[in-house]
């Protein structure tokens, strides 16, 4: 495997995994910790994506040396918070990548449609 | 923790230590959020699922971590390297695991079966071990527990300890120096009365403090000093945990007060959940507050003592200085000790009474097929070994040492042996279920039991020796040959080659045999204890202990007519054809026993009497049990009343005691000239023999005393025979007997049926173990004998071809490849035989009716591997008869 420059341009994190899109899209509009982030995805995905905890731990280790999120030093008030827990932030870079992620994936169900695939609507 | 949890903060040292220190703890804890959800949603399936999708992304992330760090930089290219320096030898390494990886591959189904009987064989390794560590190790949650010994009295000649006297404890504590601190001990039962309800509850008296002993710390509170044992002193009690837990509910215990045989105690500590002391039912522990004339008593043997060794003596100097102190209480009591030797016995061989025998004969059974396992593995190898032995002599002779050579085979089985190890992991957590689900329930701390960092670290061990030892087959041949002989001698082995592998089959088919042996002694004296006749007939039998104690008791009068009324009422329930009652029930003890005193013929002044098992029955206690008269009669309603005092012997009291005379008609009376626990009485009738201890138990003697004679006791085991299933009654005869009084405790309600499974459950949990163990050692032997023999026919094709061409029958080369291969069958047998009489004689204390060189076990077993072995040859002996000799002749 190539080593990357530390700073690479945005497009070259394409194709994202699920499992890092998915981290992406429940860090997009709050701070979470690593269990919330699970949960979420499993609600949202009605359970067709369920996270271990060293899946969920490798992505964020890659998402994290890539500048795409960042580990937050504030924390929500300690009574309803356990200390050990690390809570996540999603950063302006981690942002665009799911952004551009969504516009291929976008594309991509664009070509499906002309080719007739879509799913009839319920 | 869970052992979930536990395994898999122990799978995390797979990670780098930079991401480990970093994601670690966040991982552990997501994880067992995890693991909370879904056991809530699917139980221990859903927690399974979790953990196996779990480790497998772990390895993932794990493999990714190593591969994405910074490599260091490399001086030389490893490809121009020949022999290693460290920076090569990983190099090489990786080089051998890429090569091990695609060996195995290729030959899918082979590695399945290999590395499935490994991890089969690890797994069984682990969960025993974990059994092991966790009920024999740790047996004794005590500091120093090794340090800490039972004191008792043993009577010379017999194995077994007996209870001893207040007065000799007295005598221990006040002499014997070799201890740091001694306390004396019985069981006991009293009923426990708390807010109006009444239980029956078994608890420790203690004369002196265990505590001090032990060293432990109550949760709550204190725990006893040597000041509560004084008889003035206020009446105090420590409870556990759990019996804080049932009275109190969640509030405070210490403080309380708890009436204990109807006097008032106070609650004044609190023992912590895991603390037990040799009886994990014990529920509460009380000073015994002996008077002064009691301590010095000398007949009343009832305690046993346990201490601490200090830290500069020795067990036997402990037991010689023991020995002296007894010897000095001989010399001034002869008629209370004639006999006595003085024991001291780590705590921990009582505790576990035989079951760390039972539990070292199944690791020594997990390893044989451990070790058998290993060579089918080896068997593979060397078969490859022997495919690329000219591949080896090239790189053998352009320079490779056999070090590099050697590597490689230990990476390939190491590899095979680690994929075993992980499976051979979740395989353990199923079989200790599996195993404490089989053993004896009564044992301290089975129910917490679980796989933990040091059994992981177990398996490791010996993944990492399954290994090694399986390198070595194949590293041998390669490395005592010369390489020009390999490359001279072409790709086909010659015949001599091939003898490490029906050296091979040879080792594997005497260890399985040794196993099988095991297996049938154990399924032998197993079936012989289930025809045991225990003297009685057990079948339709409802069994219960009442007891009473509250004031209105005080009198022996009003016990017995509680029991006569209880008796009548039970009488009255429909389907109940008999009810009688008993001090002891068949099976389940011996029970109290008296000096067995001939009014014929009187004992020597000096000589202790013999100590005999007395039972206090109801009259229709034989014909309600079945039991038969002999000789003489049965009870009469009117014996036991004043003027008809009379007993009934067993047959081995008359056979010990009246070898030279008819007993009956003979008088007599038990215990001592100034205590007579039974009066002076006549014999009036000679009973079969019952196995009063346990089926596997030597049938003990008895004298069986009618209720009437006797002071009445506060508590009696109820025998109902029923007309139909004695299930049905069980709540019937509670409530008959709790409307007489509500405050009489009804406990042990069981059937008879149950109460001899529970004896012969050991025995049928070491067979089933013991037969599975060996019926996977004689299916991976024979896997042996059938690769070994499949070789030697593919290497021999050419020859066959031709004999056939040259006229030899099918028949023929059919005999003689069944020849070869039944020869190391053979040898084979003839050394496991002789290893199953050598070893065998260490299982002889686990065997029933069956030595442990039981002719009919050891034939039966060499001919079932004779026989199955046959099989096993048959199928590559048939297919050298299908050789084509034009074939053969073409090549």
């Amino acid at each position: 495997m190539p080593d990357y420059p530390r700073r690479r341009p945005l497009a070259g994190h394409l194709p994202l995994s699920v499992p890092v899109f998915q981290i992406l899209l429940s860090l997009s509009d709050q701070d979470l910790h690593g269990y919330a982030i699970i949960q979420d995805i499993r609600q949202r995905t009605v359970g067709e994506v369920s996270l271990t905890a060293s899946t969920l731990y490798a992505a964020l280790k890659r998402l994290l040396e890539s500048g795409l999120v960042e580990e937050v030093d504030q924390r929500p008030p300690a009574d309803a918070d356990d200390e050990r827990r690390r809570y996540y932030r999603i950063c302006p870079d981690g942002r665009g990548v799911a952004t551009l992620e969504t516009e291929r994936l976008m594309r991509a169900v664009r070509m499906a449609r002309q080719k007739r695939l879509t799913p009839r609507r319920a | 923790m869970t052992t979930a949890g536990r395994l898999f903060r122990a799978a995390l040292c797979l990670l780098p230590r930079h991401d480990r220190v970093r994601h670690g703890p966040a991982m552990a804890d997501v994880f067992d959020a995890l693991v909370r959800d879904a056991r809530r949603r699917a139980g221990w399936r859903g927690v399974a699922r979790v953990l196996g999708a779990e480790l497998a992304s772990l390895t993932r992330f794990a493999v990714a971590a190593w591969r994405g760090r910074p490599r260091p930089v490399r001086l030389t290219d490893p490809a121009l390297v020949v022999h290693g320096g460290p920076a090569s030898m990983f190099a090489t390494i990786r080089q051998d695991l890429r090569f091990a990886v695609r060996l195995l591959r290729r030959a899918p189904g082979f590695t399945v079966v290999c590395t499935g009987t490994i991890a089969l064989a690890i797994g069984a390794n682990t969960a025993i071990f974990t059994v092991l560590h966790d009920v024999v190790i740790e047996a004794l949650p005590f500091e120093d527990a090794e340090r800490v010994v039972v004191l008792a009295q043993r009577t010379r000649g017999r194995d077994g300890l007996d209870s001893t006297t207040p007065g000799n404890i007295a005598d221990f504590r006040e002499r014997a120096t070799a201890f740091s601190a001694i306390a004396g001990f019985a069981s006991t039962q009293r009923l426990v009365a708390v807010d109006g309800t009444t239980e029956r509850i078994q608890g420790c008296m203690s004369v002196g403090s265990v505590f001090d002993v032990l060293g432990r710390r109550a949760a709550d509170g204190r725990t006893l000093t040597a000041a509560d044992d004084d008889p003035g002193a206020d009446p105090v009690v420590v409870i556990s945990s759990r019996l804080a837990r049932r009275l109190f509910g969640e509030a405070r215990a210490v403080g309380r007060t708890m009436t204990i045989n109807a006097v008032p105690h106070t609650v004044v500590g609190m023992m912590p959940p895991d603390f037990a002391f040799l009886d994990f039912d014990d529920e509460y522990w009380v000073p015994a507050r002996f008077d002064a004339a009691f301590r010095r008593n000398r007949d009343q043997f009832m305690l046993l003592g346990i201490a601490r060794l200090r830290r500069d003596v020795s067990l036997d100097q402990a037991r010689s200085q023991l020995a002296t102190v007894m010897d000095g209480i001989r010399a001034a009591f002869p008629q209370f000790t004639e006999n006595a030797e003085a024991a001291v016995e780590p705590a921990k061989t009582v505790l576990l009474d035989g079951v760390e025998r039972r539990l070292e004969m199944l690791m020594a059974a997990a390893g044989l097929v451990l070790v058998i396992a290993c060579g089918n593995l080896g068997n593979l190898l060397l078969a490859r070994a022997h495919e690329r032995q000219r591949e080896m002599a090239v790189r053998q002779a352009l320079g490779a040492g056999a070090g590099r050579l050697l590597r490689q085979t230990i990476v390939e089985s190491l590899l095979m042996a680690a994929l075993g190890g992980i499976a051979g992991v979740g395989v353990a957590i199923g079989l200790v279920r599996v195993l404490t689900a089989l053993l004896p329930q009564d044992l301290p701390r089975l129910s917490g039991v679980a796989i933990s960092v040091p059994a992981v670290l177990f398996a490791a061990a010996v993944t990492l020796a399954a290994a090694l030892i399986v390198a070595i087959f194949p590293a041998l041949p390669l490395l005592m040959r010369s390489p020009l002989r390999s490359l001279q001698s072409g790709a086909r082995g010659s015949s001599r080659e091939g003898l490490a592998r029906p050296g091979l089959v040879v080792s594997q088919l005497a260890l399985a045999l040794v196993l099988l042996v095991g297996a049938g002694l154990l399924a032998r004296s197993f079936t012989n204890l289930l025809q045991v006749q225990p003297g009685f007939d057990p079948s339709r039998l409802l069994t219960f202990t009442a007891s009473v104690a509250s004031p209105a008791y005080r009198e022996p009068q009003a016990r017995r007519a509680f029991f006569e009324r209880a008796a009548a009422a039970l009488e009255q329930l429909p389907g109940v054809r008999a009810v009688t009652l008993t001090t002891t029930l068949p099976v389940s003890g011996r029970g109290n026993g008296a000096w067995f005193n001939m009014l014929d013929r009187p004992w020597p002044a000096q000589q202790t009497p013999p100590g005999v098992p007395n039972r206090v029955v109801r009259t229709n206690y034989f014909e309600a049990l079945g039991i038969p008269i002999l000789r003489g009669r049965a009870f009469s309603p009117v014996d036991g009343t004043p003027g008809h005092a009379a007993v009934v012997i067993s047959e081995a009291v008359a056979r010990r005691f009246y070898p030279d005379r008819d007993p009956l008609g003979q008088r007599i009376f038990m215990g001592t000239n100034d205590n007579r626990v039974v009066p002076e009485s006549v014999i009036v009738g000679v009973a079969a023999d019952v196995k009063q201890r346990g089926l596997d138990e030597a049938v003990s003697e008895a004298v069986y005393v009618p209720h009437a004679m006797v002071p009445f006791p506060g508590s009696m085991t109820i025998a109902l025979r029923t007309a139909g299933a004695p299930e049905q009654l069980a709540t019937g005869a509670r409530t008959a007997v709790q409307a007489i009084d509500p405050g009489a405790a009804v406990i042990r309600l069981e059937t008879m049926d149950a109460i001899l499974r529970r004896s012969t459950a050991p025995a049928r949990s070491s067979m089933l173990l013991v037969a599975l163990f060996a019926a996977t050692a004689l299916a991976l032997a024979l896997v042996g004998v059938f690769g070994v023999l499949s070789y030697t026919v593919s290497q021999r094709t050419a020859e066959f071809g031709i004999r056939m061409a040259l006229g030899a029958t099918a028949r023929d080369v059919q005999r003689q490849v069944l020849g070869t291969g039944l020869r190391p069958v053979a040898i084979g047998i003839a050394v496991g035989l002789s290893a199953a009489i050598g070893l065998s004689r260490f299982m002889s204390s686990l065997l029933y009716g069956v030595t442990p060189t039981d002719p009919v076990t050891l034939i039966g077993v060499a001919l079932t591997m004779a026989a199955t072995a046959l099989c096993a040859a048959w199928l590559p002996a048939r297919r050298a008869t299908r050789v084509d000799p034009a074939t053969v002749l073409r090549q």
